[in-house]
């Protein structure tokens, strides 16, 4: 069954604030952190380090999946998508303030303009599954050019 | 930290976890999974048309992220490591018994039907990170 992108981010944040990065390093090995990302609209925007290695990897393979933590019956949302650093002022001074639903100074306490080390990962998503009771309950599909 | 170490961290997690693959298109793929050690490697009963199937099959190397919660004061613990197919039914029946859980309840034909395999990931590094790493962390790899 095919759902919009809308219908996926209502079921990715009804979840759990938490979801696990996959990103791939230059070998083709895959590495997993957890994260806590926050969509706007249909991209979503994660803070990182400029020096953790899931930025290094999306230099060189941009492809990274994200899958939210399952709920206790099973429930879950896996998001893939391509992935881009960003560390410009006006970009970090607007998600600083408008688009998180944390306080990003309680992880970089110099703010925007003051937190060199911190940038953000942008992921525009090109496929999407949402899965009820791990996939026994059925599965939802969304891919990029269909209905956002 | 030695390997044992690893193992007793990752206890605390619980049974669930999410196990990363790659296949021949670089595409990563998450996948939460039920999980054991099995003497000294970590062994998911998953269904044999899954995508991680097909990528460890195309790309012999996993990474396995146990579950991470408030329980667990945002802990991580992540191993590394080659992977393999288990897809036989010799090999089936030998570790049939050894997931903690009954595996019938999710595959009826039992260790003889083709439908379900073991994804075993033999580690060859691993890291606890301490509260996302604001803790600190522990650092394990193969051979040293």
């Amino acid at each position: 069954m095919s759902i919009d992108l809308k219908s996926v981010r209502d079921a990715a944040s009804a979840l759990s604030p938490w979801a696990h990065l996959a990103s791939v390093r230059g070998d083709g090995s895959p590495d997993v952190v957890p994260v806590h990302p926050c969509w706007e609209g249909d991209v979503i925007w994660i803070m990182v380090g400029r020096d953790s290695v899931k930025t290094k990897n999306v230099g060189t393979n941009d492809r990274v999946a994200l899958h939210w933590q399952v709920s206790e019956n099973g429930d879950g949302v896996e998001v893939w998508g391509r992935a881009s650093i960003h560390d410009g002022l006006e970009t970090k001074r607007r998600l600083w303030s408008g688009v998180f639903d944390y306080d990003l100074n309680a992880f970089a306490p110099g703010g925007p303009d003051n937190s060199p080390d911190t940038v953000f990962m942008k992921v525009a998503p090109t496929k999407a599954l949402v899965l009820k009771a791990y996939g026994m309950g059925g599965t939802q599909r969304w891919v990029e050019g269909s209905a956002s | 930290m030695n390997l044992d170490d690893i193992k007793k961290d990752s206890r605390r997690y619980g049974p669930f976890a999410y196990i990363a693959t790659t296949g021949n298109d670089g595409e990563p793929h998450l996948a939460p999974v039920a999980v054991n050690w099995i003497d000294d490697e970590v062994v998911a009963f998953v269904l044999s048309s899954s995508r991680k199937v097909r990528n460890v099959r195309q790309n012999p190397r996993a990474t396995v992220h146990f579950s991470v919660g408030e329980s667990t004061n945002w802990d991580s613990c992540i191993v590394w490591g080659d992977a393999r197919i288990v897809d036989t039914t010799e090999g089936r029946r030998e570790l049939w018994d050894k997931m903690g859980y009954d595996l019938t309840a999710f595959e009826p034909g039992g260790p003889e039907a083709d439908t379900h395999v073991f994804l075993v990931v033999e580690p060859t590094r691993a890291t606890v990170l301490r509260s996302y790493g604001a803790g600190g962390r522990s650092v394990w790899k193969r051979g040293h």
